[in-house]
């Protein structure tokens, strides 16, 4: 890989076309979609369609290890973990492009134990990078890390394909559990995108625009819960 | 049935969302210890909130899945409360047969309902 890193508006831009091009991205205004949480939502993604897509999965695995490269250095981790299940090809994707051993973690323990969680071989301080595809409010980052450090791992990086950037509480809790979160791109990448490129009309997206500035406001206007715990 | 009622005012009440599932199964397998006797009902509540969780994963729903898998879930909760208030225990056993097999229906995953 070249030393000279793609930069982050470059790497933001493309991954929010290819997100476009390949339709993992959906928007409808007027029937909400419901995330886990219970918030009501305009937007929807779906980042496992990548995996069907080869050029495009090969240039979200290069962004990621230059992003994870540039951001955090060349010698920072000893293996690659991805979480269950959207975030294990693409854990497989980078630790083969950065010659590392992997694990994937489990959603639930495997029964019990200190492994009981993870599969694949552990070390003590292993230096371990969580991959997932996307992060809506980091509660399952927090589970995974935690799942990674009970095995005996050193877990402090997660990397997504796609952050909501949304919720201000997610950076906090994040922070606040040694966690430094990694992305290509955010909704607000894809927003843009849509509006130089024309994509969906106005109002959708007036309304999707709507929803990321103030995304419990308009849930609540919408039907959804109006907070959200992590 | 209190605890049947309690179960699927909590979905109801956590925007019917995955997270309502999750608070579901801790809510019925607090009411197999403390309700037994309807233990086997409260298990499959359980499997089926667990269901729409294994289906679903992290991913969100459309307004039509949302809603076509509550009013499923609110008739097994139905079936299963009118058996128990009624006492009989043949009809308690084919509402637990009739629940049992329902669970067995998949989830429609299908994108086109939005």
């Amino acid at each position: 890989m070249s030393s000279d890193f793609p930069s982050r508006q470059v790497i933001a831009e493309t991954t929010a076309k290819m997100l476009l091009e390949i339709d993992a991205v959906h928007f409808s205004a007027d029937k909400p979609f419901t995330f886990t949480s219970g918030i009501a939502s305009p937007v929807y993604i779906d980042c496992r369609k990548i995996i069907s897509y080869p050029r495009i999965r090969e240039m979200i695995t290069n962004f990621s290890v230059s992003v994870i490269l540039s951001e955090v250095g060349l010698e920072q981790f000893d293996a690659i973990a991805g979480g269950e299940t959207a975030g294990i090809p693409f854990a497989a994707w980078i630790a083969a492009e950065m010659g590392l051993p992997m694990q994937y973690v489990r959603k639930k323990p495997k029964g019990f134990g200190r492994d009981a969680q993870i599969e694949g071989t552990i070390t003590d301080n292993q230096r371990v990078l969580l991959v997932e595809d996307l992060t809506t409010d980091g509660g399952s980052k927090i589970n995974f890390c935690n799942a990674l450090r009970k095995a005996g791992a050193k877990a402090d990086h997660t990397i997504v394909v796609f952050y909501y950037d949304i919720f201000e509480q997610t950076r906090e809790k994040l922070t606040a559990d040694g966690i430094k979160l990694h992305s290509l791109a955010t909704w607000w990448d894809v927003l843009a995108v849509c509006k130089a490129e024309n994509h969906f009309d106005t109002h959708t997206l007036g309304q999707v625009e709507a929803f990321l500035n103030a995304p419990l406001e308009w849930s609540g206007k919408n039907g959804g819960a109006t907070s959200i715990s992590i | 049935m209190m605890m049947f009622e309690h179960i699927l005012k909590t979905l109801s009440e956590n925007g019917k969302s995955g997270q309502a599932y999750s608070k579901v199964i801790k809510h019925s397998e607090k009411a197999m210890k403390e309700d037994s006797d309807r233990a086997a009902g409260y298990l499959l509540l359980k499997i089926l909130a667990d269901r729409f969780i294994e289906a679903t994963g992290r991913m969100a729903t459309t307004v039509t899945q949302t809603e076509n898998e509550y009013k499923i879930f609110s008739n097994h909760v139905g079936t299963l409360s009118d058996a128990y208030i009624a006492g009989d225990p043949a009809g308690i056993s084919d509402a637990l047969n009739k629940v049992s097999l329902a669970s067995l229906e998949p989830f429609d995953s299908s994108f086109s309902t939005i």
